[in-house]
């Protein structure tokens, strides 16, 4: 009897190649075979993984309307974020502005009009030309985005850390009655802002000559010309007139003088307490679409086809989801879950205040979100994480609800904004949320 | 009894051969992070040749003026090559809308602290941006001709500067300054146009000598200005002031401060009276 395994040739040949395999492999991931960029290439840090505030036994609720909590009693930013050594929270000290009341008062969206995600689409652009079965807009290198849900979806798991946040993703989370966390992303709302750099090389004759070599060159070769693609420039058309009928001068000259234009500018000189006129629309001052606005909207936040009710299904049937029954009788157990009754929804809409910016201007945000479902949701936090080219523009936010505002640092050298709603919103309820950015 | 045996050959075999995909997948991904392009141009190569490739490749390119905003020192003179001469020189910056794909001479005179030498550089555009409708002359390629550069070809170095639009998904987290552009050096034995690839989309050439024009040459051969292809001046856009906001001013109407807008030219002569015409019939 022998302990040792006695392979044939057949199998240790087959034992070779996995071990090779495997150990190339290490190698290789190990970074022998990665090539981190060229000598230009900017180094990033690891993306931390962003933790909420929230207080797991404080929040998760199950069944009951009444245990939706709000966030007074969640724990220390800091603590949490320690805890997961994810990066600094900043609090910023945070009032709520004089939104008009017009924001959050009146008639609101459909409830249960839940649009679909707003990231999809089909977007049409004016652009003169576009390559045929690419997404707009295009090309993307001529633009900055912010809003959707890039890359990896994000996702709230139970220790409240946030995961698959990329830079220019904004979403809005929040719980259910029935102890879910739901997370849903804006529409993406893109800026045409391109930015230029030179890349130098500075060559001189004296580098040229040990580069060549001249001096072990018998007989010195000059160079005598270069070549030149030349454009053509003027055309030469070989026709002349073969006659000329008579030639008369004016004899009367009519001057017809148009009078002159005069236009009064009156520029508004500011605002006060209302919306400003970028945001004035429907679909943010009442959370309702409304057909008119709906140019206008496509070109403030671009995806405004994305999410038109016209275009989505009409028909939801509450609660009584598509079944087939077959006529198969096996033992089994069923489980029966008494939920409330009741879908959630939540809306969630940004638009920006330019849709094309230049480096070192400012551009505006606003997000609208609106619970269009048929219950209560608590714990409400949207969360922007704002692209490389973003920079946040200090106390400049601004939310028409209570909430609390907090910021940290991304992977992009930008920073992550936060609101934390206060109080569960209301069935129909919704707020408006402002921020600026200055262009990089 | 040994440990694998009763095992029979073609289960090991095939554990085996799913270890090699599983592993032999992850290394193609490293391997796939290489970049193995071949580039066939340079910007080594004589002026025109890549624009000209770029126009084979298809696209809006052809008869397209993509505006490019030229800027030098202070008390600089700009002066695009327009026929056998150059036109009239503009100070310190030059709006133009320029060709993809030709070759454009300019003349830099009155260069600070170097009064009598005079600068030839050369433009090649590359590539187009594709901005909104109307706002062409406000995103123009921006190609800066620092003060070092141009003593750099004064005194007889080759410069060659790759103007690139950044990519978004890659930018450099720093706050851009309008005045001073953004430029990475590389080694003279690099090819700029490759380490500008990488980074972006390379959209422009400057390349700028100690090269003069040459006196015995005929001016009709039109050689030196590479056939002064057509050239498009702009005007420069009004530079409203976007960023004050609405909302930020809040000085009364007429007051020091307040934002004024461009008006227009007053045709009349001072002393004119000013008469109001109304159409005939119209109730006064």
């Amino acid at each position: 009897m022998s302990y040792f395994w006695s392979p044939s040739r057949k199998q240790r040949w087959l034992v070779t190649c996995g071990l090779f395999l495997l150990c190339s492999t290490s190698a290789c991931r190990s970074g022998m075979g990665l090539r981190e960029g060229g000598p230009l290439a900017i180094a990033r840090r690891a993306k931390p993984a962003l933790t909420t505030t929230r207080s797991p036994e404080s929040s998760t609720t199950v069944g009951d309307d009444s245990q939706i909590a709000d966030n007074s009693d969640r724990v220390s930013a800091e603590a949490v974020i320690a805890a997961s050594d994810g990066g600094v929270v900043t609090n910023v000290a945070f009032t709520s502005p004089a939104l008009p009341d017009s924001a959050t008062r009146g008639a609101r969206g459909t409830v249960g009009d839940c649009p679909p995600d707003l990231e999809g689409g089909e977007i049409v652009y004016p652009n003169p030309w576009q390559p045929p079965g690419l997404a707009g807009p295009w090309p993307y290198d001529e633009y900055i985005y912010d809003g959707g849900d890039r890359d990896l979806p994000a996702d709230v798991w139970r220790d409240w850390s946030v995961h698959g946040l990329d830079m220019e993703d904004t979403v809005i989370h929040y719980d259910t009655r029935q102890g879910k966390t739901v997370v849903r992303p804006s529409n993406r709302v893109p800026i045409y802002a391109p930015r230029f750099a030179a890349v130098r090389k500075v060559t001189g004759p004296r580098q040229q000559q040990i580069a060549e070599g001249l001096a072990a060159v018998d007989r010195p070769i000059r160079m005598e010309s270069q070549e030149q693609r030349l454009t053509a420039s003027t055309a030469v058309q070989p026709v002349q007139p073969v006659r000329q009928h008579g030639i008369r001068s004016t004899v009367n000259l009519i001057e017809r003088s148009r009078g002159v234009t005069m236009d009064t500018v009156r520029t508004l000189q500011g605002l006060e307490d209302t919306l400003r006129p970028y945001e004035d629309l429907a679909i943010i001052r009442r959370g309702k679409i409304d057909s008119v606005d709906q140019l206008r909207l496509a070109q403030a936040s671009r995806a405004a086809i994305a999410w038109s009710s016209d275009q989505m299904v009409q028909v939801v049937f509450d609660g009584k989801p598509a079944s087939q029954m077959t006529g198969s009788s096996v033992p089994q157990e069923t489980m029966l879950y008494e939920l409330p009754e009741g879908k959630d929804c939540v809306r969630i809409v940004k638009i920006a205040s330019k849709s094309e910016a230049q480096p070192g201007e400012e551009i505006e945000f606003t997000i609208r979100f609106d619970n269009l479902g048929e219950q209560r949701i608590g714990n409400v936090t949207i969360i922007d994480s704002l692209t490389t080219r973003l920079e946040y523009v200090a106390d400049s936010a601004e939310c028409s609800l209570k909430s609390s505002f907090m910021t940290q640092e991304n992977e992009g050298e930008s920073l992550v904004l936060r609101w934390e709603i206060t109080d569960p919103i209301k069935v129909g309820e919704g707020g408006i949320i402002r921020f600026k950015c200055r262009l990089r | 009894m040994r440990p694998l045996q009763g095992i029979p050959v073609c289960r090991v075999t095939l554990l085996l051969a799913t270890l090699a995909a599983t592993f032999s997948g992850g290394m193609g991904e490293a391997y796939g992070q290489r970049r193995t392009a071949h580039y066939f141009q340079s910007a080594d190569l004589p002026p025109g040749t890549v624009g000209q490739a770029q126009l084979l490749r298809g696209g809006p390119l052809p008869g397209y003026f993509q505006p490019v905003e030229v800027r030098c020192p202070q008390g600089c003179l700009i002066s695009p090559a327009v026929g056998p001469g150059y036109a009239e020189p503009q100070p310190d910056k030059l709006l133009a809308g320029m060709l993809v794909g030709a070759v454009y001479r300019l003349k830099i005179s009155k260069i600070p602290l170097h009064e009598t030498d005079e600068i030839y550089p050369t433009i090649e555009v590359i590539n187009r941006l594709h901005p909104p409708p109307g706002q062409e002359s406000r995103f123009p390629i921006p190609i800066e001709i620092t003060a070092e550069e141009l003593q750099l070809a004064i005194r007889g170095q080759f410069v060659t500067r790759v103007i690139y639009l950044e990519d978004p998904t890659r930018p450099f987290p720093l706050q851009e300054d309008p005045k001073n552009q953004r430029v990475f050096e590389v080694h003279p034995a690099d090819d700029p146009l490759r380490v500008a690839d990488e980074l972006g989309r390379p959209m422009a050439i400057l390349r700028m000598g100690s090269r003069v024009p040459d006196e015995t040459q005929d001016p009709t051969q039109l050689g030196f200005g590479y056939g002064s292809p057509p050239l498009k001046l702009l005007a420069p856009a009004i530079d409203l002031p976007r960023d004050a906001g609405l909302e930020t001013s809040s000085s009364p109407p007429g007051a020091k401060g307040a934002i004024r807008y461009p008006r227009l030219p007053l045709i009349l002569q001072p002393g004119t009276p000013m008469q109001t015409r109304r159409p005939q019939g119209a109730a006064r």
